[in-house]
């Protein structure tokens, strides 16, 4: 241990001092905001550079899953330091708002769009629609031969041909869809044939559209905008999509949806935050950039998308607060052993 | 009994214990059928049954790796053998998602085989998939547990051997194995808890393991739903710590006689020198190249928008936590090891196995059990308000606890060849146990200190879940950046900051084995030009 250790070990003491000092005893200075949240960094950090740009508000955020922020914010409460918690999907947002840790959004917020884009009790809003779509490989499917309902899945036909992910949270919120539309023997019946016919589990979405390119499998059931996603990079990607007929249950639109924590002492800004999120600006965001459905209407969207009214027209009707029960699906996936 | 050592040694393990204190209690709040109905099924054991073959398979893959790669780089005079060294542990630097996505890419549609060649085959997948990702990527531990114990070997042992007639394979089997088997059983250790609790691996692989449990529990979002499947796997790392003790029991393998070990000569391998470079060249292909190329593959991709700005400051958190970390992890396992080593008893014994359950307490849970717990303490000490919680040094703490096990495995097997007679004869001459502590056994135990910090800073670099939940706000390291832009498949945007943990861990290992020189990958000489 001599001179030569002491000169590497100087500046990491000099950086690892910085950083414990700057992060003593310090609160979050007012004037900004504690966002947690569930969505990548590639869909968010954009908008926040904007809204900081617009309002002079800095917002200060903590990257995680989205289960294991909401996890997070019950086991805080009262004493957390999250002013707004932007989910991935609308079952955690349902689970909080149960909860009793989100606070009512402003009229003016709620108000300004669809009801079937928001919580009931005005507490959370959706920021942006992902909908579940039926993905095929057209080297082997026609899009003549594609099943109009999620319940043809089981036909001897696709045995061993489809592909799910049943550890993923937006299929699982599928799942709690069909359940309350369907009723659980139902819905349970159908999990069962479908594992009967050999679907295959992934881990994920875009495993699934992988498998599909690879020749695993000919069909799967993933949210829409990962494949356009891969499009936007790679046109000759041999995947296409399709909706299942309108109104079926298959075409689950589900949310990314942003809430303000009850105890949060910025509620203002919090709204701020909020209302920018739904500004046109920030919707033609998602529906160009990064393909995901803008919650009003009125938005250039990009050319891969259906229309507003379209999916509203194909979209069964399904309240998002009915996608809280994420526990009970989970249980009903164990169950007949897909977890 | 020197208080120096038991006061930090209780305190860690102490400190290890209360998260399994806070599963305990949210596990009895749940309603006892709820527990019964998720555990007693034919599909618990069919995991657990999965996550066994799974444990076992990659505990033999990694030994099979490990074993030649460390004799080569030990005992032969083979060329490049620092490389080689290179090899047996950077897969350590890749963040296991990333290893699975590699081994992945290698076949499938745009993978490695189909550029190649244009034609699209199968990926490896299911268990031989998961065997090959987890094995290659846990190989390191093996290794360098193995690397540590092959240059503390005393060679007259093996002279005694051959003496008495055995050849060089004898020799192997029968005098060099056994004395490794502390070694194998450290890394062994690791690597058993890590199988255990992956998820992101087997997930992508798509073999089905116990962890689908603790994750499912998860996504319900209900801490006691998830505490009880993490309370299983922590049973399962018990039994896994307890097969240890049987192992070691009442093993001694230091010189007992007068005097110091030699150098030993290293062996000649002529004609089967070019399988060795077959071999070590078919394991850095798959476990480094790979994924390094995989890296590359996506930095070459368009990103949606810039993300250059973000890379120093991420690289400089990453920096800031996992060497402190590293240097923590360090000072709380040495007193833990030579208690157990030096001080053998019952007790001992237990508070060794102890530091092991942190790293068994899946890291999610133990993410959540810091978050109450400090909260706790910010709530009864009004003081300490917005220091404690999400605070830097919490932080530190909690990674060194949670990887205290990986930095305990290299000093048990040091302290497990490092004669206690320079010990005994320094107390004869009434010097104190303090001096003797940091004049005597940490100078002989050198080596398997920086190994122990070098596992303890690579894993922190890669670290999740602790990360994401007790990180001071906007402090998002490299790991993090990689996890939350790839998640969403934005892998371009994901590279800049994959890349630059690549970089660095592989950096920082070079370091470690060019300035150990031949320390590491040669005969032991002085340790002493380690440092210096």
């Amino acid at each position: 241990m001599s001179f030569r250790l002491a000169k590497y070990l100087i500046p990491v003491v000099l950086v690892v001092g910085w950083f414990c000092f700057t992060s003593f005893g310090k609160g979050v200075p007012s004037g900004q905001l504690v966002l947690y949240c569930g969505r990548s960094k590639a869909l968010v950090k954009p908008l926040l550079n904007q809204f900081q740009s617009e309002t002079g508000i800095r917002v200060k955020v903590r990257y995680a899953k989205t289960a294991q922020l909401a996890v997070a914010l019950v086991e805080e409460g009262q004493q957390s330091r999250a002013d707004l918690f932007w989910a991935q999907d609308a079952g955690s947002l349902g689970v909080l708002s149960k909860s009793g840790l989100l606070a009512s959004l402003h009229p003016e917020i709620v108000d300004s769009i669809p009801p079937q884009f928001r919580n009931r009790g005005g507490q959370w809003v959706a920021t942006s629609g992902r909908a579940r779509v039926l993905a095929f490989a057209p080297l082997r499917v026609s899009r003549e031969e594609l099943p109009q309902r999620l319940e043809e899945l089981v036909d001897p036909k696709w045995k061993g041909r489809v592909g799910w992910a049943p550890t993923n949270a937006s299929f699982q919120a599928a799942v709690t869809a069909m359940r309350n539309s369907w009723g659980d023997g139902r819905t349970k019946k159908w999990l069962v044939a479908m594992k009967i016919n050999g679907t295959r589990n992934y881990a994920k979405n875009t495993p699934i559209l992988k498998a599909l390119a690879a020749g695993e499998i000919d069909l799967g059931l993933p949210n829409h905008y990962y494949l356009l996603r891969f499009k936007a990079n790679d046109d000759q990607f041999p995947v296409e999509q399709q909706f299942f007929a309108p109104g079926d249950i298959g075409n689950l639109v589900n949310v990314a949806g942003i809430g303000v924590v009850k105890y949060s002492p910025n509620q203002e800004l919090a709204m701020k935050f909020v209302h920018f999120l739904l500004s046109a600006r920030a919707q033609q965001y998602f529906a160009k950039q990064v393909f995901e459905y803008p919650v009003i209407d009125g938005v250039e969207a990009s050319s891969r998308l259906v229309s507003h009214e379209r999916l509203l027209e194909l979209a069964p009707s399904v309240k998002l607060d009915e996608l809280s029960d994420v526990a009970d699906t989970i249980a009903m996936l164990k169950e007949v052993g897909l977890l | 009994m020197p208080w120096c050592l038991l006061v930090p040694a209780l305190g860690s393990a102490l400190a290890v214990i209360l998260p399994v204190a806070y599963l305990v209690i949210n596990a009895v709040q749940r309603d006892p059928s709820r527990i019964a109905a998720d555990l007693f099924r034919y599909r618990t054991i069919e995991l657990l049954g999965n996550t066994a073959a799974l444990t076992f398979g990659v505990l033999v893959f990694s030994s099979l790796v490990a074993l030649p790669i460390a004799y080569l780089t030990a005992q032969t005079n083979l060329r490049g053998r620092s490389w080689m060294a290179l090899g047996g542990v950077l897969p350590l630097t890749v963040p296991g998602y990333i290893m699975a996505y590699a081994i992945l890419a290698l076949g499938g549609y745009g993978g490695f085989w189909h550029r190649l060649t244009g034609q699209v085959i199968a990926s490896p997948k299911g268990y031989w998939g998961a065997l090959l990702a987890l094995g290659m990527y846990n190989m390191p531990y093996m290794y360098l547990n193995l690397r540590a114990a092959f240059s503390d070997l005393d060679p007259s042992l093996e002279e005694a051997g051959r003496s008495l007639g055995h050849g060089r394979l004898s020799l192997l089997v029968r005098v060099i194995l056994p004395q490794l088997r502390p070694a194998l059983l450290s890394g062994g250790l690791l690597i058993s808890l890590h199988v255990i609790a992956d998820f992101g691996v087997v997930s992508l692989m798509q073999f089905e393991t116990f962890s689908l449990a603790l994750y499912s529990a998860n996504e319900t979002m209900d801490r006691g739903a998830f505490a009880v499947p993490a309370l299983v796997l922590i049973m399962m790392a018990m039994l896994i710590l307890m097969a240890d003790v049987f192992f070691l029991r009442g093993l001694t393998l230091h010189r007992v006689t007068a005097g110091t070990p030699r150098k030993k000569s290293l062996i000649e391998l002529g004609s089967w020198s070019l399988v060795a470079y077959l071999f070590v060249v078919i394991v850095i292909m798959v476990g480094v190249v790979a994924p390094a190329g995989l890296v590359v593959f996506w930095f070459l991709q368009t990103p949606l928008a810039s993300v250059a700005d973000g890379v120093l400051p991420a690289l400089a958190r990453s920096l800031a936590v996992s060497f402190p970390a590293a240097a923590m992890a360090v000072a709380l396992a040495t007193p833990i090891a030579l208690l157990v080593k030096r001080y053998p008893a019952r007790w001992s014994a237990i508070l060794g196995r102890s530091a092991y359950i942190g790293y068994a307490i899946p890291s999610l849970a133990f993410a959540l059990s810091f978050i109450f717990l400090s909260l706790q303490i910010e709530q009864k000490i009004p003081m300490l308000r917005g220091w404690i919680y999400q605070g830097f040094v919490p932080l530190i703490i909690a990674y060194s606890l949670h990887f205290l096990a990986e930095s305990i495995g290299p000093i048990r097997s040091g302290l497990y060849l490092a004669t206690p007679r320079l010990e005994e004869s320094a107390r004869a001459l009434g010097v104190g146990s303090w001096r003797i502590l940091m004049g005597v056994t940490l100078p002989l135990l050198r080596n398997s200190l920086i190994i122990s910090a070098a596992l303890v800073f690579l894993s922190v670099m890669k670290e999740l879940p602790i990360t994401m939940l007790l990180a001071p706000l906007n402090f998002d390291t490299l790991a993090v950046n990689v996890w939350s832009y790839s998640e969403d498949a934005y892998f371009a945007e994901a590279a800049p900051f994959a890349l630059c943990i690549l970089l660095s861990s592989g950096g920082f290992v070079w370091i470690l084995l060019s300035r150990g020189g031949q320390t590491f990958s040669g005969p032991r000489k002085s340790t002493a030009d380690l440092l210096v």
